[in-house]
């Protein structure tokens, strides 16, 4: 096929070439020969002419060796040469030459369309047309050997010429015949490839080109055809021939086009215009200037508030600043690459969007770009969001972890964390200390190296299955307690609590607790008063016994002052002793360390014995102490008999202190489940400042410390009869008391379980 | 004539009740620890033995343990004296065999010459009772 188009290059070239030629060597030596004379038609003719040397000089050098501009230069000297011709073929005085010189002319005339048409299937790239055009070429050209010879000589001689008038035109000359009609159809042929070009460019300026040579060649169709051809052979009028002059005219248009907006660069997107526009992408297309050249439907839609156009450049739409980015970034690039421009924000009608570019370079047919643009915004936004949302949890994850290990390592206890295959995870500087055996990466952080079991730990608490109780506070998700744990040199309180979470615990929490030195002081505590009572217990015995046996061996020898004397020795020896009992069982009391040996017993046989044991102490104070024979029915109770029977003592004990020549009772109850026991007498009661202080340590302690009557005991003795009833589960109470009247203290121990049954109500 | 065998080690203590029990009649032997207690009864058996819980060398549940482990000794009447608060040493020493366990600052040297007299007479009536725990 290209040797065809060569052909036909060669043919078209040789046909104007041939007639300029011809032209030169025939007809100028007939000027001489005056066989010329003016006519105004064929003024026409030569501006014709005139107009298309001018356009072919000025735009050789514009055209740039381009295929489409080559043909239209053809065109050009195509119309050049039928102008030249018919010029001559006017201006001749006679027939024969004028009929030349037609003939002449009718090459240019057949020409031209040939050379339009080429032109415009360079223009549209219309490759298959041109090799089906190729080869109707050929044919036509034989055609046109055959028919043209025959038609014009015949036609010549015989039909009526009104050269004179007309200029030397035939009547009836070859205006419709199947010639003409050829080349009128490949005329329109030409304008019907610019219709669908247009209508399938995407491309503005292309768009208005075509629009252009449209315009320019329909000129010359339609008016040459009524001037030249139409309106002589159909209708028998005659008007002036404006075929040529028209024919110029379009030329001329052309040109401006060219000037105007380049025509005959090859458009490179019209190349690849057909992908272009499938695509989703907006697609710019440009020159090396960055003035658009194409836009794609999607891109016009991106930019459509900067419409029109053409005429515009990428700065137009994109900005300066973002244009000047693209710039240095191709700059800076490789002509093979292809350029990424990541998040240009552009300011369109609907708002800021953010936009991802990549540009590539076009060499082939001319330097260009093509910018490929993506809206990316939503992406961009949601990456945002993400990026800040994983930055803040991050955030806010750091934030309390360091809060949890701070909390952590500011603890006084040691502190660990195992997690649901008892390993440790996490260890305070505390706990490491205390089990140097576990290895923490890094102290600030707690962080545990290697992930130890927590099994490591069972040795150096002296065999405590630690794994067990781990698996069994996961199990249960209840926490577990070990007291007085001794490791090493110190004793621990531990306690194991579970990590719940809302599909149970998957871990769990250690605390250690030191409590050595609590444990060691109260130790010490214990002692100290187990020591110190003994202490002080021994030398009190020798007063007490020495004294006593003064008195019993030695009476009657002592006179009576030395008697008291001693009498006095002896008594303040018990009240000593009373006092260290009182204290010692005090702070047993309290700390908890007493014994209490509960069982089931008679509380009768108690409160007899202390009666018993009181009596000579009543009978010094002139009082009768009276056990209610009822006492004997109730049952038994479940309580210590020792502290029982110092409860009572202590009760009965008040009662003879504060009671002179009277009588102290003693009466029993059974009131639900627990015993009660009254003891009143007929002393000289408690006044209401008295009652508010009752079962308080120090009980005589008033508003003032020196007010106290010493003669009256430490002020324990309730307080210690409480505790001691709290104890057994039982309670004490003052019943009532009037002030010389009398008290009833009463109080209550639980009924033994083995008599509740059997026990009547 | 009973004789009792006083073990106590502090000075103040011992000679109150060896005057007491001088008083009321008794033949009085004394020693001053666990050793010398055991020793003077296997020379001269007393019929009661007054033990002191708290001495050195060997205290008082200890020497104890070994008159109730000794047949020749095991029959004589141990009345554990002390003046410490615990309870569970007055089950110990109870539970290894001695008849009683007297806190020496609640009595009168006369009140623990009485108890004695009761021992010694309810004795006398009765076989002395055995050890509650074995002795082997």
């Amino acid at each position: 096929m290209k040797l065809l188009r060569i052909l036909l290059r060669i043919i078209t070239l040789v046909s104007i070439v041939g007639g300029l030629v011809v032209w030169a060597a025939v007809i100028v030596p007939k000027f001489g020969e005056e066989q010329f004379q003016f006519n105004a038609f064929a003024l026409l003719s030569l501006t014709s002419v005139l107009i298309n040397t001018f356009l072919i000089t000025i735009l050789a050098r514009r055209i740039q060796s381009s295929e489409t501009g080559f043909w239209f230069l053809m065109f050009l000297g195509a119309t050049a040469f039928w102008a030249a011709a018919e010029f001559l073929q006017r201006t001749s005085a006679v027939p024969e030459q004028a009929f030349f010189w037609q003939s002449i002319a009718i090459f240019g005339w057949a020409s031209m369309p040939f050379a339009y048409l080429f032109f415009v299937l360079s223009y549209t790239d219309s490759q298959t047309a041109i090799r089906k055009l190729s080869l109707q070429t050929g044919i036509f050209l034989m055609i046109t050997g055959l028919v043209y010879a025959q038609f014009n000589t015949e036609l010549t001689i015989s039909s009526v010429n009104n050269l004179e008038a007309w200029g030397y035109d035939s009547v009836n000359g070859p205006y419709l015949n199947i010639f003409t009609i050829w080349l009128i159809t490949l005329f329109l042929s030409a304008i019907g490839l610019l219709i669908r070009e247009y209508r399938q460019s995407e491309s503005i300026r292309k768009r208005k080109q075509i629009r252009l040579l449209i315009i320019a060649a329909t000129i010359p169709l339609i008016g040459g055809s009524c001037t030249d051809l139409i309106l002589p052979g159909i209708f028998g009028q005659r008007v002036v021939p404006m075929a040529t002059f028209l024919t110029a005219i379009e030329g001329l248009i052309v040109s401006y086009g060219i000037f105007q907006s380049r025509l005959f660069n090859i458009n490179p997107v019209s190349l690849s215009g057909e992908i272009m526009k499938t695509l989703p992408q907006p697609v710019i297309g440009t020159d090396e200037n960055f003035e658009i050249q194409f836009m794609n439907a999607n891109a016009k839609k991106m930019f459509k508030q900067y419409e029109p156009f053409l005429g515009k450049r990428v700065e137009d739409l994109l900005g300066h600043e973002n244009t000047e980015r693209i710039g240095t970034a191709l700059a800076k690039a490789s002509p093979e690459e292809v350029v990424n421009i990541d998040r240009i924000p552009l300011g369109l009608k609907e708002g800021v969007i953010i936009a991802q570019v990549q540009i590539s370079k076009i060499k082939e047919g001319g330097e260009g770009y093509i910018f490929g643009m993506s809206n990316i915004t939503q992406q961009v936004l949601t990456m945002r969001t993400i990026e800040r949302e994983v930055r803040a949890r991050t955030d806010l994850y750091n934030q309390e972890k360091a809060r949890l290990f701070a909390s952590v390592n500011g603890l006084r206890q040691g502190f660990l964390i195992t997690n649901s295959e008892h390993r440790i995870v996490l260890m305070n500087k505390q706990a490491q200390a205390m089990f140097p055996q576990v290895q923490i990466s890094n102290v600030q952080s707690g962080h545990v190296v290697g992930q130890t079991k927590a099994s490591i730990l069972e040795e150096s608490l002296g065999g405590i299955k630690i794994e067990e109780w781990l698996t069994s506070v996961i199990r249960s998700n209840h926490y577990a307690e070990f007291n007085n744990v001794t490791v090493g040199k110190l004793i621990l309180d531990i306690d194991i609590l579970p990590i719940s979470t809302d599909d149970g615990a998957i871990g769990a929490a250690v605390l250690f607790d030191d409590i050595t030195e609590r444990a060691l002081t109260e130790r010490s505590k214990d002692e100290f008063f187990s020591i110190a009572s003994h202490e002080l217990r021994t030398p009190l015995t020798a007063i007490r016994g020495n004294t006593s046996m003064m008195l019993n061996y030695y009476g009657e020898k002592l006179d009576d002052d030395l008697k008291e004397m001693v009498q006095d020795i002896h008594t303040s020896s018990l009240r000593l002793i009373e006092i260290v009992n009182d204290f010692l069982d005090t702070s047993r009391l309290e700390q908890g360390r007493m014994q209490f040996d509960l069982q089931d017993l008679s509380i009768s046989s108690i409160i007899d014995k202390v009666a018993k044991e009181t009596a000579p102490v009543a009978k010094e104070g002139g009082n009768i102490i009276k056990v209610d024979p009822g006492i004997a029915e109730l049952p038994f109770v479940y309580a210590d008999s020792n502290k029982l029977e110092q409860v009572i003592y202590n009760l009965i004990g008040n009662a003879l202190k504060f009671t002179e020549n009277g009588k102290i009772i003693i009466q029993g109850a059974l009131l639900g489940n627990q015993v009660k026991i009254r003891i009143s007498d007929s002393g000289r009661g408690i006044s209401q400042e008295g009652k508010k202080l009752l079962f308080r340590k120090f009980q005589q302690t008033g508003s003032n410390l020196l007010t106290r009557d010493t003669t009256k005991g430490t002020g324990l003795g309730l307080y210690i009869s409480k505790l001691i009833l709290e104890n057994m589960h039982g309670t004490i109470g003052l019943e009532h008391s009037e002030p010389g009247v009398g008290t009833a203290f009463f109080f209550t121990v639980p009924v033994s379980e083995i008599h509740k049954e059997t026990t009547p109500k | 004539m009973a004789k009792i065998l006083i073990t106590e080690d502090d000075p103040l203590i011992s000679r109150m009740y060896q005057k007491i029990f001088d008083f009321e009649g008794y033949q009085v032997e004394m020693a001053a620890d666990g050793q010398e207690c055991l020793d003077k009864v296997r020379i001269n058996p007393p019929t009661l033995i007054l033990l002191d819980v708290m001495m050195p060398r060997m205290n008082g549940l200890e020497t104890l343990e070994k008159l109730k482990a000794d047949p020749v000794t095991k029959a004589i009447p141990v009345i554990m004296l002390t003046n410490l608060a615990g309870q569970q040493d007055a089950e110990a020493a109870l539970a290894k065999g001695a008849v009683k366990y007297i806190i020496k600052s609640e009595h009168d040297p006369k009140e623990v010459a009485d108890m004695v007299k009761e021992i010694l007479a309810g004795y006398t009536r009765n076989e002395v009772p055995p050890a509650t725990t074995p002795q082997n």
